[in-house]
């Protein structure tokens, strides 16, 4: 009965914490407590006028040609693009930008010397949404050299 | 002090029919098998390694092969039947507890992985926990080979046969586990409805319009879909249609409604114990 007990506070005490939505120490991201999760699902709230980001990677060809690059292209799904690619340039990590260079280069004969993550946002309106403004928000060359302190490593 | 750990073990450990528990045990497990036989792993094996970030659980599931040991496709195939097989045992409850915990921990370990690469869903997190907490139970005391080989036994040694009187045998250990499930998905919920008053802005009154609506949602959605967990898993048809709440089409076995569903089971089952 101790056991149950101690087990019992233990699984109340991680599961109040993971609630709670703290991430506490080296850890970004909610699901490190998982099977104990928090559930904020769709709670942030848009109002009108609020512009809501989709962001887009492309690729820059050796002639600077720019060529679209979705998720699928590179065999991912929508969150895995999000936290590989999109995340790789916005980071500047050329390392980890480099993998989806060469999955994409394997997948479709191009080649890519760089990548932009371009933001094309839909506009909140009470008619619903519209598209906003495009704006390349990050963008990473493999020609040039790192700049120092720059390449940063996930 | 005396009176707070009186109060505590009257309330987790009061006699409970073990019936509950095993109904629980059933339900779950079939759920979570019919999810199971569904799953492939190409998709996963095939990300970059340079996107696998594992989860802390998936660490120490594979402790024994490596810390950082990345499973390929042929290990999670072997992790899936086993973990099918383990999971065939806590349907019928044979080897229950043991059956139970493999079931728990392939479970677990296949979810993790597929969790290690940037993507992450919910709604299968609460039954990990209900496999967990079923191993560490006698949820193979009624309804299962085990309990039916035990009272043969007895029964033989008797020379008198028993009948299974179902209703009447209770443990006060049947009923910790279906108030720890419901206590975790209370937490969850919670933290549902604190999200959003949270981070629903400086409108006081969206916010808690917010919190309030996905409350309701979250009681109908444990009403409403009484029967969501269990008629679902053996009705295919079922799946095809969206949560009525959800804009999201409910084309996985952990769409919402199972998933809000299965709060039911351990909301009913404080009827039950006063029975």
């Amino acid at each position: 009965m101790v056991c149950i007990s101690l087990f019992i506070a233990a699984c109340l005490v991680v599961q109040a914490v993971a609630s709670s939505g703290k991430r506490p120490g080296p850890f970004e991201y909610s699901p490190y407590q998982w099977p104990f999760i928090d559930y904020p699902m769709y709670s942030l709230a848009h109002y009108e006028g609020d512009e809501v980001s989709r962001l887009l990677l492309i690729g820059i060809r050796p002639d600077s040609t720019k060529i679209e690059i979705e998720p699928e292209d590179l065999g991912l799904t929508f969150f895995p693009y999000l936290h590989g690619p999109i995340r790789a340039v916005r980071d500047s990590s050329r390392s980890a930008a480099s993998v989806f260079r060469d999955i994409f280069a394997a997948g479709h004969g191009v080649e890519v010397v760089g990548f932009e993550v371009l933001d094309r946002p839909v506009v909140i309106t009470r008619d619903g949404y519209h598209p906003g403004p495009p704006k390349t928000v990050a963008s990473l060359s493999f020609d040039e050299p790192a700049a120092s302190g720059n390449e940063g490593e996930r | 002090m005396r009176r707070m750990l009186r109060a505590w073990r009257d309330y987790w450990f009061r006699d409970t029919p073990l019936v509950n528990l095993a109904v629980c045990r059933i339900l779950i497990v079939a759920v979570q098998l019919r999810w199971l036989v569904q799953q492939t792993y190409e998709y996963s094996a095939s990300q970059p390694a340079s996107l696998y970030n594992p989860l802390p659980i998936l660490h120490v599931l594979l402790l024994p092969v490596g810390w950082n040991f990345q499973p390929d496709l042929a290990f999670l195939e072997a992790v899936h039947y086993m973990t099918l097989g383990a999971g065939l045992l806590a349907l019928v409850g044979l080897f229950t507890n043991l059956g139970l915990g493999a079931f728990a921990a392939g479970n677990i370990l296949l979810r993790a992985h597929a969790y290690s690469f940037g993507n992450f869903h919910h709604p299968d997190a609460p039954f990990m926990i209900a496999l967990m907490i079923l191993a560490l139970s006698p949820a193979g005391g009624a309804l299962s080979i085990d309990d039916l080989w035990r009272r043969l036994r007895r029964n033989a040694r008797h020379v008198r046969f028993e009948s299974a009187r179902l209703l009447e045998r209770t443990s006060p250990f049947a009923g910790w586990p279906l108030r720890l499930i419901q206590w975790i998905l209370a937490l969850i919920y919670l933290s549902a409805a604190y999200a959003k008053l949270a981070e629903a802005g400086s409108t006081g009154r969206t916010a808690i319009r917010s919190a309030t609506t996905w409350y309701r949602m979250a009681c109908a959605g444990a009403v409403k879909s009484v029967s969501g967990s269990a008629i679902s898993t053996f009705w295919p048809k079922f799946w095809a249609g969206s949560p009525c709440w959800s804009r999201e089409p409910s084309s996985s076995p952990y769409s919402s409604r199972p998933s809000h569903g299965s709060t039911y089971l351990p909301r009913r089952h404080s009827t039950w114990a006063s029975r």
